[in-house]
């Protein structure tokens, strides 16, 4: 069989696309759990501030998605632009 | 000197079982060691009571070590399993279900060690609410072993259908990738849940007479966290009855394989993370049960959102199965 | 915990008896070697666990993987035996029979509070 060169990138890339994907989805899967949990925890402390404590956990959750949100775009671009 | 197909496959049948059995054996271990600790952390906090700790722990453990043995199984076929004139494909479907059944009992061997460890301490602290504790813990422990199910049943449809009729070339990496998907993210949630099944178990010590609300909070919690492994099940299922059109391409092999890693690690996180959600929620739930309703809803949403990275894995999984 | 032995092993009893009379011979024996040896695992763990509390973290792991190590062959040696004469011992009965005493523990909590009582270890000192 003889390997041709464009092959090997792309298919290198598709592996990469994997790998990023899912070593990337760890993080932040791991971390918004532990705020969201923190969340709960506060909430179940003082239930008035419900609304603030959910919004506040929503916007760090959000923030710690960004890893993740990068691991698909690169995963995206290895797929359709290499 | 040629080795004939025949050698290659008993080889890798081999390889899978010592997969299967190593990695089960070693998160039942790890769960069995760690529930042992906690054991005699509780009877030095109460040393009276040490029978009934010692038979709370045994309960756990023989339920904690169903993983292991469903991964004893699969090895066992595995050996015993007849190579004769098959084809160089069942090599890596066996690697597969060794891959596939190992490592979905590894999360659910060392998750449902911790519910086993959480009621020996709940035991100590709380002796009238024994056999309460003792039902909470069997219900969190037994469903901690479910994503090892989901591992057991890729494993047997990848031992036991015929896959000689698809073509070598890239069939072999949809294999491998179907029991790489189910395994790894099966990790997660088995983990997760028994970190949430651990809080519900302390918090059932804590206020027997709210067992029943923490009981169903936790139950929906571990429900929720179950979806990654389903998420890596669904891949594997896809890469294993979707038969894709022969190919000596690199391309054509390593977009299924990548597939399965990318929601086999993808799924690891958000099931670990959606149980430390569901344990603090339980824990509030267990100190002010009033709050029940408001703690579930927020505990939802917060694992809708941790879900959201497993959600990426499976479209990019999907992405390069179906458009690559 | 004795009780909970005997449960299983009558459990595994009647089921291979209810086999046995549907003309399942080879289901019938290849779980009641699976139950037994299920049964015995249990036991076996029951004398050997104990033993790990109290250890280091370290050494009751390396304990328990070690008591692991013992019981798992003896599963094997069972599941080994079917699979080399499959045709008088079912191997996925004996695969079953090998979950009879986790099946009773699971299913104890459904059973009348008269037998629960002996096998459950409800403690009468602390009932209040």
């Amino acid at each position: 069989m003889e390997i041709q060169g464009a092959d090997m990138v792309r298919a290198a890339a598709l592996l990469g696309a994997g790998i990023a994907m899912g070593l990337g989805a760890i993080g932040p899967g791991v971390g918004e759990g532990y705020a969201a949990g923190k969340a709960c925890e506060a909430i179940g402390r003082n239930p008035k501030e419900a609304g603030l404590l959910t919004r506040t956990m929503l916007v760090g959750q959000a923030v710690s998605e960004s890893t993740g949100i990068y691991s698909l775009v690169v995963a995206l671009l290895l797929i359709f632009v290499v | 000197m040629v080795i004939s197909d025949d050698l290659w496959v008993q080889a890798a049948a081999f390889v899978g079982a010592g997969f299967a059995v190593g990695f089960g054996a070693i998160g039942a271990a790890l769960g069995e060691g760690y529930a042992a600790g906690r054991a005699g952390q509780a009877i030095s906090h109460n040393p009276s009571l040490s029978d009934d700790i010692v038979k709370t722990m045994l309960i756990g453990q023989a339920v904690a070590e169903s993983a292991g043995i469903f991964a004893l199984v699969v090895a066992m076929l595995l050996v015993f399993k007849d190579v004769e004139g098959e084809s160089l494909l069942s090599a890596f479907a066996y690697l597969g279900a060794g891959l596939s059944m190992g490592l979905a009992a590894i999360g659910s061997g060392v998750g449902s060690g911790m519910p086993a460890g959480a009621a020996c301490e709940g035991v100590a602290r709380q002796p009238a609410a024994l056999s309460t504790i003792r039902t909470n813990m069997l219900v969190g422990s037994a469903v901690c072993q479910t994503p090892s199910v989901f591992g057991m049943v890729v494993a047997f449809m990848l031992l036991f259908i015929d896959w000689a009729d698809r073509p070598f070339w890239p069939t072999w990496a949809a294999l491998l990738g179907a029991g790489i998907s189910t395994g790894f993210s099966a990790i997660g949630p088995g983990l997760g849940n028994g970190i949430t099944a651990n809080e519900a178990t302390l918090g059932v010590a804590r206020q027997p007479e709210t067992s029943g609300t923490l009981t169903n909070t936790m139950l929906i919690g571990l429900t929720v966290a179950q979806s990654t492994v389903i998420y890596g099940f669904l891949v594997s299922l896809i890469l294993l009855f979707i038969p894709k059109p022969e190919s000596m391409a690199m391309v054509a092999w390593a977009a299924p394989l990548s597939a399965g890693i990318c929601m086999g690690l993808g799924g690891i996180g958000p099931g670990i993370g959606e149980g430390i959600t569901a344990a603090y929620a339980v824990r509030r739930v267990a100190r002010d049960v009033e709050q029940n309703v408001l703690l579930t809803r927020v505990m939802l949403v917060g694992q809708a959102v941790s879900e959201s990275t497993g959600i990426y894995s499976l479209i990019v999984s999907l992405l390069l199965i179906f458009v690559v | 915990m004795e009780s909970v032995a005997k449960r299983a092993l009558a459990l595994t009893l009647a089921a291979c008896l209810i086999l046995a009379v549907m003309g399942r011979l080879a289901w019938a024996k290849g779980l009641a070697l699976g139950g037994l040896v299920s049964v015995v695992n249990f036991a076996l763990m029951a004398w050997l666990l104990p033993k790990a509390v109290g250890m280091s973290r370290r050494r009751s792991e390396g304990w328990a993987f070690g008591s692991l190590a013992l019981r798992f062959s003896l599963m094997a040696l069972a599941l080994g035996l079917c699979l080399y004469k499959p045709q008088s011992l079912s191997v996925a009965a004996c695969a079953a029979g090998l979950f009879v005493v986790q099946l009773t523990l699971l299913t104890d909590r459904f059973l009348p509070e008269r037998w629960r009582e002996a096998t459950w270890g409800v403690n009468e000192r602390w009932k209040t």
